[in-house]
């Protein structure tokens, strides 16, 4: 992944940085799914709110 | 005419009125700094660049400005220290990195400028983790500053360099950044006053940070020096200095104890936290319990922003020049390129959350009040959780910094081994003069601002 954003690490760096990346995507994704967007707070929205005129 | 040794200790407020009434030359407070710092600073290691042939001319400037009446404030004349990621004109800037070891930027940030039209005088550029973002290590360009309370420890991050001059008596006053507690943690470590002002009340353009929860802010020996330099950061307004010694009142302050316990602190933090409640109460301050929900999350998101914006920062340069960041900082400014456009929403989504709970607690209480850190050494914060500015050690601090409340660190306590204890006051937005006078209450009625770190023993 470090390659694919183009971030030339080491082998030994890479495995120093993949627990330090595993507990900042853990905290996010939490982070994420407990605070929902703007389209998911609005939740479903009535059909007729669709319709034109 | 004072001695050398009598000039170390001096508060920003003590030297002012003495330059004031000339019975101080700047010239020879700055040179009994330099000699202090020329003494000390290999032990302590808290100076990366001394100024001292611009620190001597300047001084020289502001006698002869002092000699016609040209007098610009309780700051003309007094030495400052910078952290060394904050910009000033024709002085070395390094951020204590491989990248910027020879940068000299053309321009003072504001905040340095500022200071300067107060008539303060750049001394000197202080320590730092590298980029005020990375685990300190001896192999650092610059390796990590003392805590002069016990010099077998580092000081607390990132503006260690900052609190540890000050604390030792090598400058009176420093500047610092805080994104996460830079300026309140070291200062707490250090048994020094550091405050981190509400979000955009100083311009912090010209200094390397995160830019949505990174300040300026004061690192001083008194709150009434802390409210000097707000003053002059803000651009003169003497409002924060002259409402200090007026009553604070009938104070209500709010104790965030369910949050508190979760930190589960040093005891020895606990026990000094709760006689610094003890003595708020016996000031006729109401203390009350308060919950606040999601100051855990607001920390971690606090966590999340200040990688996004790291990595933002220097993205270019982690591709060109990898390998001339050191191994902790090379880590951490890449952690961040792996989150996603929604991580980050959805952290500062947290911190508008929190905010609006933080401004309704403060309408039931005028201040919150928490410990500063909840471990009492450098290396202790750093086993706390993998990395610093996470819930672990930053459990207290970070939050506000999502927030943009303004708080404050004093002195608030002594460990048994010798390391003194902070503690954490915060405020309304806006709301530094009712923060300060506070701040200021309890600081007169406890012992720790006289006290100095023992570095003149014999």
């Amino acid at each position: 992944m470090a390659a694919a954003l183009h971030l030339e690490l080491a082998d030994d760096e890479l495995t120093r940085l993949l627990p330090m990346v595993q507990d900042l995507l853990a905290v996010a994704e939490k982070i994420r799914h407990e605070q929902p967007g703007a389209i998911d707070r609005a939740g479903p929205r009535d059909p007729a709110a669709h319709q034109p005129g | 005419m004072s001695r050398p040794e009598e000039l170390h200790f001096l508060t920003v407020a003590e030297a002012g009125r003495r330059i004031r009434e000339g019975s101080l030359a700047p010239g020879t407070y700055v040179e009994a700094l330099i000699e202090r710092v020329r003494r000390l600073g290999p032990m302590l290691r808290s100076t990366i660049t001394l100024a001292s042939e611009s620190a001597l001319a300047a001084a020289q400037v502001a006698e002869s400005e002092l000699e016609r009446g040209a007098w610009k404030g309780p700051l003309h004349g007094i030495p400052i220290g910078i952290k060394d990621c904050i910009s000033t004109a024709g002085l070395r800037t390094t951020a204590n990195s491989r990248l910027c070891s020879d940068w000299i930027p053309s321009d003072d940030a504001p905040a340095v400028a500022a200071l300067r039209a107060a008539g303060a005088i750049v001394f000197a550029k202080l320590n730092l983790n590298e980029f005020a973002w990375s685990i300190p290590s001896e192999d650092d360009l610059y390796p990590p500053p003392r805590n002069p309370w016990s010099p077998d420890h580092f000081a607390m991050g990132s503006s260690s360099g900052s609190a540890v001059a000050v604390a030792s008596g090598l400058c009176p006053a420093a500047l610092g950044t805080d994104a996460g507690g830079s300026v309140r943690q070291p200062a707490a470590n250090c048994g020094a006053v550091g405050l981190k002002p509400t979000h955009r009340l100083i311009d912090s353009s010209g200094s390397l940070g995160a830019r949505t929860i990174c300040e300026l802010g004061p690192i001083t020996r008194s709150v009434e020096d802390a409210a000097l330099l707000l003053g002059a950061l803000v651009g003169g307004n003497t409002s924060y200095v002259d409402s200090l010694k007026r009553s604070p009142g009938r104070v209500r302050v709010g104790v965030l104890s369910r949050y508190i316990d979760l930190a589960q602190s040093d005891p020895q933090i606990s026990a000094a936290f709760s006689e610094a409640l003890r003595v708020m109460s016996d000031l006729g301050m109401e203390v009350l319990e308060v919950e606040i929900e999601g100051l855990a999350k607001a920390a971690a998101a606090n966590f999340v922003v200040l990688n996004a914006e790291a990595f933002a920062a220097h993205e270019q340069t982690l591709r060109a020049r990898m390998a001339a960041y050191g191994l902790s900082a090379r880590l951490y400014h890449a952690q961040g390129a792996f989150l996603s456009a929604a991580d980050y929403i959805a952290a500062l989504s947290v911190g508008e959350a929190v905010r609006g709970r933080v401004d309704d607690s403060l309408v039931a209480v005028d201040a919150l009040a928490t410990p500063v850190v909840p471990v009492l050494t450098a290396e202790a914060a750093r086993t706390a959780k993998a990395q610093p500015h996470t819930g672990g050690s930053a459990i207290f601090t970070a939050p506000f910094n999502l927030t943009g409340h303004p708080a404050i660190a004093i002195p608030g306590g002594m460990s048994r081994e010798g390391i003194p204890i902070g503690l954490q006051l915060v405020g309304r937005t806006g709301g530094e003069a009712d923060l300060l006078r506070l701040a200021y209450a309890f600081e007169q009625a406890t012992p720790w601002q006289a006290m100095h770190p023992p570095l003149d023993v014999a």
